[in-house]
């Protein structure tokens, strides 16, 4: 019994006195410099997590979290951490979809797929557009920034017939070339006098698709880079050119790819594009396809990741949509994109060894004093 | 107010609770030399510093061996020794004796027995886990088979294929089979009707499945009203001529394209759930 007392009531715990008044010198208590430092950290945190929208941002961003994203709309964004648990590929000749990973098929099955719908039987739509659906990483080197939002048009190899009114600008300066231009499809020529009204904001550009541009107001045109934007003509993008009849006609027949950013979760973008008809065969879609996907990676340094989260290929009208395998066009980083990813890491690193080396230095001064 | 403390304390000691800590010194003193006088390791605070390594109460205790003694689904077969869950053996598998310890006595005495009962356990049908799961779900599913209203269409299988691949079930052409009897339209009778259909999984295991017709039409303003896609109850199969089934499996992969699967099925389908 004896013993027993001893264990019970003799523990320090059982003895333990809840102080209920006292002094409270803890309250007067400095601060260590260890929890300074803490807190420090702790505030600077807060103030780069605010820092990172603007007023404007934030409100819209809590605004929009109410609402469900357009990324989570059907058909929804593959999120790969949600599946990890999932097995990889099927192993009956019957599956159901939702047993397994995402299942990723070539363009030729996934069109295949489409056309046995689309078949007269069944919805009797054999020449439906084919819609393309990329989902979309949007972050970028800098933490703070996103991919912007874009829209250009993309001329692709297999044109097809979109049903889409498309205006393009046509800058030219010799009248006669302006006129044959107008001729050809461009909803305006306009000419070097045209220019500094554009600058000015007497003549609104934002209503035309794209611009195309002769070779010689090729320097006339540079003040207009940052109205125009992507739509800007140049020879990269295949809007500055000799033959403008040809340019733009390539240009009316391209494919409309705009890029949007997400508004509720800015990590994440969306594009949507109409890359073909199921009556076209599979090579030119898959062609068509390939051009369209190269042009949306130069948004992004391929450095940095896939630009692209997933690809689903569908149709219009219709809800079913078969997720494609785009690896093979993906861009491959050169060693130019990686060594700058690097070299803005490695400045980091310098900046945050340079920072605790200051904080040392500060508390060996306090030290000192 | 002491007995009670006593009470616990006893039972404290009884019960085995996984709470080692396991330490490590901030600073580790000098070691001494040899032939020198050992210094008391209490004389710097310093030498009073210890870092957590690691704390047993924080880490999963993992997975417990038990021996099943019957089969059970998504686990094992009888006499497996299988590693499972702590949660799920001990709330369900030990309580309700489906499965036991996997002791040294134990394992001795089940592998004895698993050795006697063999002719019996290879005689037993073991219908695949994962067929099972894929027939369960499979079964619920109402296929709605869109025909278009307007033009000429026949339930084959390619169609078949692509109402199924609607509702999420990938499967292969050959797997399918249905009824002799050609049902063609467009034939507004034939609106709503359920049609009785087999999907064979790895030419072993017949699952019955249930379709409905539905026409349709790109014409927003053709769109007809279908029924709900819920699973119909016994009067509606009744009304359609359609019998209760459940699926069959066999050990040998029998069922193959060619094999008269709506024939077999009246003979031998189960009518009761497996």
């Amino acid at each position: 019994m004896l013993s027993l007392f001893r264990q019970t009531m003799l523990r320090p715990i059982s003895a333990e006195a809840i102080q209920v008044r006292g002094r409270k010198r803890a309250l007067k208590q400095t601060i260590t410099r260890q929890q300074k430092l803490e807190r420090r950290m702790k505030r600077e945190e807060k103030e780069a997590a605010r820092k990172q929208y603007t007023f404007m941002e934030r409100i819209n961003i809590r605004r929009m979290k109410n609402l469900l994203s357009p990324s989570q709309q059907y058909p929804g964004r593959l999120i790969p951490e949600e599946e990890v648990n999932l097995p990889e590929k099927p192993t009956l000749d019957v599956f159901i979809k939702s047993h397994f990973k995402t299942q990723f098929y070539s363009v030729g099955e996934a069109l295949d797929m489409h056309r046995e719908l689309q078949s007269p039987s069944i919805y009797n739509n054999p020449n439906a557009p084919i819609r393309l659906r990329l989902e979309l990483n949007m972050t970028t080197e800098r933490q703070t920034k996103m991919i912007t939002g874009s829209d250009e048009i993309v001329p692709v190899p297999f044109p097809f017939k979109h049903n889409e009114k498309r205006s393009i600008l046509a800058f030219v300066n010799d009248a006669k070339l302006q006129e044959l231009a107008t001729e050809s499809g461009a909803e305006m020529a306009l000419g070097q006098d045209m220019i500094k009204k554009i600058i000015k904001g007497q003549f609104r550009t934002d209503d035309y698709d794209f611009c195309v541009s002769h070779t010689d107001m090729a320097s006339f045109i540079l003040p207009l880079r940052g109205i125009l934007k992507t739509r800007f003509p140049s020879r990269a993008n295949g809007g500055l050119g000799e033959n403008l009849p040809e340019l733009i006609e390539k240009f009316k027949n391209g494919v409309k790819l705009n890029i949007k950013g997400d508004p509720v979760y800015p990590i994440w973008g969306l594009s949507d594009c109409v890359v073909g008809r199921l009556s076209m065969a599979n090579e030119e879609i898959e062609e068509n396809i390939a051009t369209v996907i190269k042009a949306t990676c130069s948004h992004r340094n391929p450095a940095l990741g896939s630009f692209i989260n997933r690809a689903l290929l569908l149709t219009v009208p219709g809800e079913e949509y078969y997720a494609i395998d785009v690896q093979k066009w993906l861009p491959i980083p050169t060693e130019e994109e990686i060594e700058k990813i690097e070299k803005r890491k490695n400045k980091k690193k310098k900046k945050d060894e340079k920072k605790t080396e200051n904080s040392s230095e500060d508390q060996q001064n306090e030290a000192t004093a | 107010m002491i007995s009670s403390n006593i009470i616990r304390a006893l039972n404290l000691t009884k019960q085995s609770t996984r709470n080692t800590w396991v330490l490590k010194r901030v600073f580790t003193p000098e070691s001494t030399p040899p032939g020198g006088i050992q210094k008391n390791p209490n004389d710097f605070h310093d030498y009073q510093k210890y870092e957590t390594v690691e704390v047993e109460t924080l880490k999963a205790a993992g997975p417990i061996r038990v021996i099943l003694l019957e089969d059970v689904e998504g686990i094992g077969h009888q006499f497996d020794v299988v590693n499972i869950d702590r949660t799920t053996a001990r709330k369900d598998l030990l309580l309700s004796k489906k499965a036991v310890y996997a002791s040294p006595y134990d394992l001795k005495y089940y592998s004895a027995m698993k050795e006697r009962m063999a002719d019996e356990l290879a005689a037993r049908v073991r219908i695949p886990y994962e067929f099972k799961t894929v027939g369960r779900d499979l079964q619920k599913l109402v296929v709605p088979i869109k025909v278009n209203m307007e033009n000429k269409w026949e339930i084959n299988r390619k169609l078949m294929k692509s109402s199924l691949r609607q509702m999420g079930v990938f499967v292969a052409e050959n797997t399918i089979h249905l009824a002799e009897k050609q049902i063609t339209g467009p034939n507004f009778e034939l609106e709503a009707k359920l049609i009785r259909f087999y999907l064979v999984i790895n030419q072993q295991y017949i699952v019955p499945m249930l379709g409905r017709i539905s026409h349709i039409s790109v014409d927003d303003s053709k769109q007809t009203l279908s029924s709900s896609l819920t699973t119909p109850k016994d009067e509606e199969l009744l009304r359609f001529n359609i019998r209760k089934e459940y699926p069959l499996y066999t050990n040998s992969q029998e069922f193959t394209e060619d094999f008269p699967v709506f024939q077999h099925m009246r003979e031998n389908a189960p009518l009761k759930p497996q």
